[in-house]
């Protein structure tokens, strides 16, 4: 861990100069320890004045142990700040490269988690928990070594009681750990049991279930009393076990000097002297299990920034000359292509299509059918497994990231809006754009009925993640927004919780007829954005079963024509009669 | 410039001094004069918040050199002209502020220090009302209390007058606020009689008035029942002698007042943990012997020692002190062992008894209660809260008293072994007392900066994080500065930071135990060569005494925690304070029958009272018939459907079932009448036939199929891998449309008379959106149906069709009268007609 976070600061001569001070410091510390003996047995001895050189040296020991302590706060502050500028940037830098699929909402947590606050933990961390864990690990062993030229039993007890005293404090980490696992799970598990709960409130309260007795969350109450209970069995022995070890430790040290004084080989006043070193000796000890919480949150956070530094990237694959988009190619070809989120599970199972330049594609079909796995894959949020997909006459691999997506206008189901003005989240698409030319976009887009309804117009904040305006609203910011980028290749899903807006045909169709050259795939559920597709895909399983014109479909009586009939009687259904 | 032994004390504890400079000054009333000053300095310090105060070094009128510290309430803060004003009373017989104020000059420069200066800081959760007790002297500070309170929330305050000139000086305007001035008589409980009786519930109190009168104020605030928590009170200025006018207080009888019993919500938390307390104290208690026990060994080893520097290795007894000391130490440890033991079984019962509380609570709140904001709430409660609850019991109490006990007891018991060198040991405490003052006093301005840095990295982490399909896809916009914001705030950090890293290691330095050693060596060491101190008295301080210091700091780690957990214990006691929807007191159940006729009359509803969702809602809906409500968004359709449902209860007007009001329905009864389905899908974790007969966990296995069947549901059931019996979560995950018809077979099997439907067309998946409808379609037959419509032609068969405008009815009759009526209908219509007509297939 020391090392894992001593490398991610980079900077090799700092850490050699934090390492060799930090081992003076150490060396320091052992030694004023040590000069105690003599120092005591002089003190306790007929002529406590001879004590007097000692002290001196204690003094000049104690003092030296400042100065190196103050350098090594200062060295591990330099390493410390070097940490928390590199650590980010890479860790910026990564997160631009991993793909998107890879991001669970748990990742995505870590992740944020990560950029707020690992960098200034690690940091503070150098100082505050690496200098003291460091020297409160090394310390017994050095004391246990110089007290071997003391009397060489002693050492020897002192020696073997380090590993003893670590490993039960290691054990007690352990158990404490799993005791407090056991009862977050627990509770964590009741919690959503409560939610759930409060969420079905009116049915169970027409069942008249609402109560604790009886029902099934009174027996997950009951379960989780009984993990409450059961700390009791992990936790106690957790926090008596380094207890007793430390104390084993103390009596077997007190008893061998006592043993030793008896024998002659120490005199009285030696064995004082050595009784009281010993008592320093369990010392760090201590320390370290007052620090082993922040140690172990330490760990958590290492461990998310190696999540995120060890993720799978998406590279450029290696060449000499830049590849660029041939104007002559289809739009978007896609060649049998493999992909699925686990191993053995394809959510796309061989698909092959192609957008001519200037024409539309509408991909229909059945929810979990794989068409928005299949916009992903084309944007290369995710790589395929097999296949290809190429964009304007290049796999799309092959480009530079930020070529291909100079080739893509996106909009897509969950769209996020950034908790700026909505000018400055459709002046995105395109930061070059002229004021004129914003307006265009946001006109075609039919976002002017919107500016006029918010209080600030243009300049109306759209909140965290866009929440102060609907869907269908979000959904025709990000429209404008690829308006105004008027990228050759427009992928779009279109937005089911916008099907009731009255605008959305208008805005398809503005997508649609501007720049003649585009190519647009869409996720169609409107019956008259599919009409009008140049070509239709139906997509079940994913798999490609059925594509052609609509009348062609029809004409087959297949899949979508089955499809196709049933949309259509949702559309005219009414309540009553 | 050091002021006397306090100023030495201020500065050595890193007090801010600040130069102001007079700009102007102006009469507010002859006799209150307010001036106002350049302050360059000033706002470079904490914030100046609501009746933030300075010490003001006023100079002494008669003795040149001498100056006498003030407080006076900061007003106005202007940052970026750098002034600000203080507002004084011009009072008679007047003292060296006042005479400083009354011949101030344009130019005149004062000191002041903002050092360990309060200020008025919202109490959380808001209160229900504020008392604010004072005088002219308070004003400045009650204005700007006034200004940052809510404005919905009522404001008395009590004012006593000594000039007839104070009525002149102008009040904060608040549209809730009630002012009384009381004249003063020389009586310093006027204000005290002023304060009304009556129930002050989950009220603050801010008292600042003269110095007897602000203590009678909290005299009669404690009896009113006041908790110490809500009233904050502190004395401006005491009566002077040369007034003489002071009577005995006690010249009038007071009449005697009831004891009030109010309840403050402030107090939830306190009494959430009540019933432990008595346990905990004596667990405290029993913690103290455990430490005190723990100490003896090394009494022991001290005493054993001192044995063998008296009688040589083979001294009398060292065999028997082993013992005892093994002894000892065992059962010192399974004594605590078992305190921890019997801290868990409390715990274990406490823990449970809360989130049974919390469930219980769920059931009797008002439906319109739970919304996303109070899911959040719920799961911190019975999670988060309740783990630091649990770790206050079980832990923080015992590792207080243990950390406060041992190191007192050490003290103690080396004090009467040498007090000389027991004092010592509190140098390297003095110093560290002085060294993190002073660092708390320099980083104290970075501290707001800091919150500020991290609240704005950790919000747009959040955004570059989720925003990160759009930052590549556009390699731009608001997020491409996060690397900007990520290396400024690394640079703030480094300039804060590291200099404080140099003091906070000489923090550590002069209390580590080394240090301790060595001082006690030396000493020590000295004494005992100078005959002063046996060298076996030095024994104990060698043992005992080396971490004695570092242990005394660490219970203020400990009581951070605590600190924390009694804020969760206060979170989780407000939940529990929830109202809940009252039960009638008179339940007048249904009239048997079968058709249920709904009646609105007159109702009214407003979340606040100042703003109404709903006017005057006059509506009745027949039996076998269904109404649809229709309007522009925000129009209130929801909450009109919602009421129906006793989400929430009217503010005006009733609303009856079958003639009965909804209030006065049984709540099993209104639950069992009315149900709804809603957008918004609650499955919980089970088999989808408990999932089904939710509302009737009876239902046999035929009667589920049936209404499974009817709702479109079935042959998707029958598909999962164990049918009925599948659970949900684990075995299987449904679409959203398919949950939906889940929760319509739950509606068909409760059978209610009278149903509240959203007629959500945001389906989760089109695919599945024509089986959603025929299950609705199946639904509605043969009730009392109120449905929210989002596309108009699914609901224009609809009975009746109500049209709601800014939470008024403005038409009201079916579709056919209503298209060919000029109005709001007409105008939705065509408009959504254009989009909505299915295109005729190609
Ligand atoms: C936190 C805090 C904030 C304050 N803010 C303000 C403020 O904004 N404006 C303000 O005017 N005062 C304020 N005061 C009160 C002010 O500090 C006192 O009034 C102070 O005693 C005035 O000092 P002095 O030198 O004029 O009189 P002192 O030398 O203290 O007293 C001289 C004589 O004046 C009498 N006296 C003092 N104050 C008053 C008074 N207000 N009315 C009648 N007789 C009085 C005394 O009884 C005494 O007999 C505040 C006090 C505190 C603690």
């Amino acid at each position: 861990m020391i090392f894992q976070t001593l490398r991610l600061a980079g900077d090799r001569g700092a850490a050699v100069r934090y390492a060799s001070l930090l081992t003076l410091s150490t060396i320091l510390r052992a030694g004023a320890m040590l000069s105690l003996v003599p120092l005591l047995s002089a003190l306790f001895s007929a002529t406590p004045a001879d004590a007097l050189p000692w002290i001196a040296v204690l003094a000049a020991l104690v003092a030296a142990g400042w100065a190196s302590d103050y350098a090594v706060t200062g060295a591990g502050f330099a390493i410390g700040f070097g940490l928390l500028n590199n650590l980010e940037t890479q860790i910026v830098d990564r997160l631009q490269r991993i793909p998107l699929g890879w991001f669970t909402s748990e990742r995505r947590t870590g992740a944020q988690r990560t950029l707020t606050s690992s960098g200034r933990e690690l940091c503070q961390g150098i100082t505050h928990l690496l200098t003291p864990t460091v020297n409160a690990l090394a310390l017994p062993a050095l004391i246990g070594a110089g007290l071997l030229f003391v009397a060489w039993p002693l050492g020897l007890v002192a020696l073997a009681a380090v590993p003893l005293l670590l490993g039960a404090l290691w054990l007690s980490g352990r158990w404490l750990r799993a005791a407090d696992s056991s009862y977050d799970a627990a509770s964590g598990e009741l919690a959503q049991r409560v939610i759930e709960l409060a969420q079905s409130q009116p049915a169970l309260r027409t069942a008249g279930r609402t109560g604790v007795e009886g029902t099934a969350i009174g027996r997950a109450l009951t379960r989780q009393r009984k993990a409450a209970l059961r700390l009791i069995g992990l936790g106690i022995p957790g926090q008596l076990v380094f207890g007793f070890a430390t104390q084993a430790a103390l009596l077997g040290l007190a008893a061998t000097a006592v043993t030793l004084g008896v024998s002659g080989e120490l005199n009285a006043a030696e064995v004082v002297a050595v009784i009281i070193v010993i008592v320093r000796f369990i010392e760090p000890f201590t320390t370290l299990a007052d620090l082993s919480p922040a140690l172990q949150n330490m760990r958590g956070t290492l461990a998310r920034v190696h999540a995120i530094l060890d993720a799978p990237a998406l590279d450029p694959a290696q060449g000499d000359e830049e590849i660029l988009p041939r104007r002559d190619a289809a739009a978007l070809e896609l060649r049998d292509v493999h992909f699925g989120y686990e191993p053995g599970h394809d959510t796309i199972a061989g698909v092959s299509l192609t957008v001519e330049r200037g024409t539309t594609t509408a991909v229909v079909g059945p929810s979990g059918a794989g068409k928005s796995t299949l916009l992903a894959l084309i944007a290369r949020f995710h790589d395929v497994a097999a296949g290809a997909v190429h964009v304007r006459g290049h796999d799309v691999r092959h480009y530079d990231p930020a070529v291909l997506m100079g080739q893509l206008g996106i909009v897509f189901q969950d769209v996020y809006l950034f908790d700026a003005s909505l000018y400055d989240n459709v002046r995105l698409g395109n930061p070059a754009a002229t004021e004129d030319e914003i307006r265009a976009a946001a006109t075609a887009a039919q976002l002017d009925e919107i500016i006029v309804r918010l209080p600030n117009g243009w300049e109306t904040r759209v909140g965290e993640r866009g929440t102060s305006l609907s869907g269908g609203e979000r959904q025709r910011v990000s429209i404008a927004r690829a308006l105004l980028k008027n990228a050759p290749l427009l992928l779009l899903d279109e937005a089911t919780a916008a099907l009731d807006t009255n605008n959305e045909r208008a805005i398809i169709g503005a997508l649609e007829s501007t720049g003649q050259d585009r190519a647009t795939l869409i996720i169609a559920h409107r019956l008259s954005t599919i009409a009008r597709a140049d070509q239709i895909v139906f997509l079940e399983a994913g798999r490609v079963v059925e594509s052609g014109t609509l009348p062609e479909l029809l004409a087959l009586n297949g899949r979508f024509a089955g499809y196709w009939r049933q949309r259509e009687q949702a559309a005219g259904w009414t309540l009553v009669p | 410039m050091a002021r006397g032994y306090g100023g030495v004390v201020m500065k050595a504890f890193g007090a801010d001094e600040h130069t102001l400079t007079v700009v102007s000054y102006t009469d507010i009333t002859p006799h209150f004069r307010r001036i106002t000053f350049h302050a360059p300095t000033l706002f470079d310090g904490p914030p100046i918040e609501p009746a933030s105060w300075v010490r003001m070094w006023a100079p002494d009128p008669e003795r040149a050199g001498r100056e006498h510290q003030r407080g006076y309430t900061l007003v106005a803060p202007d940052s970026d002209a750098c002034e600000v004003s203080l507002e004084f009373v011009l009072h008679e017989p007047a003292g060296p502020a006042c005479i400083w104020a009354r011949g101030v000059k344009v130019g005149d420069t004062v000191q002041v220090s903002r050092w360990s200066s309060g200020q008025f800081t919202a109490p959380t959760p808001e209160p229900d009302g504020y008392l604010l007790v004072g005088d002219a002297a308070a004003l400045p500070g009650i204005n700007a209390i006034l200004a940052a309170v809510p404005e919905t929330t009522p404001v008395e305050v009590i004012l006593e007058r000594f000039h007839d000139d104070d009525l002149h000086i102008p009040l904060t305007a608040h549209p809730r606020a009630r002012v009384t001035w009381v004249p003063a008589t020389g009586d310093d409980s006027v204000l005290a009689r002023a304060v009304e009786d009556r129930d002050w519930s989950d009220w603050y109190a801010w008292v600042t008035a003269e110095s007897a009168a602000t203590k009678r104020v909290r005299e009669r605030l404690k009896e009113l029942g006041f908790p110490k928590a809500d009233v904050k009170s502190r004395a401006y200025w005491i009566k002077g002698k040369a007034m003489g006018v002071d009577r005995p207080t006690e010249s009038e009888e007071r009449p005697e007042t009831p004891k009030r019993t109010g309840q403050w919500r402030s107090r939830a938390g306190a009494r959430l943990l009540a019933p432990l307390k008595s346990r905990l104290i004596l667990a405290g208690v029993f913690q103290a012997v455990v430490s005190l026990l723990q100490l003896a060994p090394y009494l022991i080893l001290a005493e054993l020692c001192r044995r063998l520097l008296a009688g040589g290795a083979v001294a009398a007894g060292v065999t028997e002190l082993g013992l005892l000391a093994v002894v000892l130490l065992g059962v010192g440890t399974t004594l605590a062992g078992v305190l921890v033991a019997a801290m868990h079984v409390l715990d274990a019962g406490f823990g449970h008894h809360v989130r049974a509380s919390v469930v219980r609570k769920l059931a009797r709140v008002p439906l319109g209660w739970f919304t996303d904001r109070t899911s959040g709430k719920i799961k911190q409660a019975v999670q988060d809260d309740a783990a630091s609850v649990h770790y206050l019991v079980t832990h923080a109490v015992l590792d207080i008293v243990a950390a406060v006990v041992t190191p007192l007891a050490v003290l103690g018991y080396l004090f009467t072994v040498s007090a000389g060198l027991a004092a010592i040991l509190l140098v390297p405490l003095a110093f560290y007392g002085v060294l993190t003052g002073r660092m708390v006093a320099a980083s104290s301005a970075a501290l707001p900066k800091f919150s500020v840095w991290e609240t704005r990295v950790a919000s747009e982490a959040v955004a570059y994080v989720d925003g990160l399909a759009v930052v590549r896809a556009y390699d731009a916009g608001p997020a491409g500065g996060f690397r900007a914001t990520l290396e400024e705030r690394a640079r703030f950090l480094d300039a804060w930071q590291r200099p404080l890293g140099g003091r906070k290691t000489v923090v550590d330095l002069v209390t580590r135990p080394l240090t301790s050693l060595l001082l006690i060596i030396v000493t020590g060491g000295l004494m005992v060569a100078g005959g002063v101190l046996s060298a076996a008295d030095l024994l104990p301080f060698l043992l005992l005494g080396v971490t004695f210091g570092a242990q005394l700091l660490a219970a203020g780690y400990g009581l951070g925690s605590a600190r924390e957990a009694l804020d969760a214990a206060q979170r989780i006691g407000l939940l529990l304070d929830e109202p809940e929807l009252p039960e009638p007191d008179a339940p007048r159940p249904l009239p048997a029958g079968e058709g249920r006729p709904v009646r609105f009359s007159g109702v009214s509803f407003g979340y606040t009272p100042e703003h109404e969702v709903l006017s005057g809602i006059d509506l009745e809906l027949r039996p076998g018939t269904v109404t649809a409500l229709v309007g522009p968004s925000g129009a209130g359709k929801s909450t009109l459907a919602a009421l129906l449902a006793r989400f929430h209860d009217v503010t005006a007007g009733r609303i009856t079932i079958d003639g009965v009001d909804l209030r006065e329905l049984p709540l099993t009864d209104l639950y069992r009448t009315v149900g709804f389905v809603f957008q918004d899908v609650a499955l919980i974790r089970g088999s989808v036939h408990d999932n089904i007969a939710l509302a009737r966990p009876d239902a046999t296995r035929e009667e589920v199929e049936r209404v499974a069947r009817a709702a479109q549901i079935h042959d998707r059931i029958i598909r999962l891998p164990s049918g009925y019996d599948t659970m949900l979560g684990d075995e299987a995950r449904l679409s959203g449309g398919e949950a939906q018809r889940l929760t319509i077979a739950r509606a068909l099997l409760a059978d209610p008379g009278v149903l509240v439907l959203d007629e959500a067309t945001a389906y989760a998946d089109p695919e599945s959106e024509h089986q959603v409808q025929e299950a609705l379609s199946h639904l509605v037959a043969g009730r009392t149906v109120l449905v929210i419509a989002h596309r108009l032609h699914t609901v224009a068969g609809a009975d009746t069709i109500v049209v709601l405008d800014g939470g008024r009815i403005v038409q009201q009759g079916a579709h056919a009268r209503l298209i060919t009526e000029p109005g709001l209908y007409r105008e939705l219509w065509q408009a959504t007609s254009i989009i909505e007509q299915p295109k005729a297939s190609a």
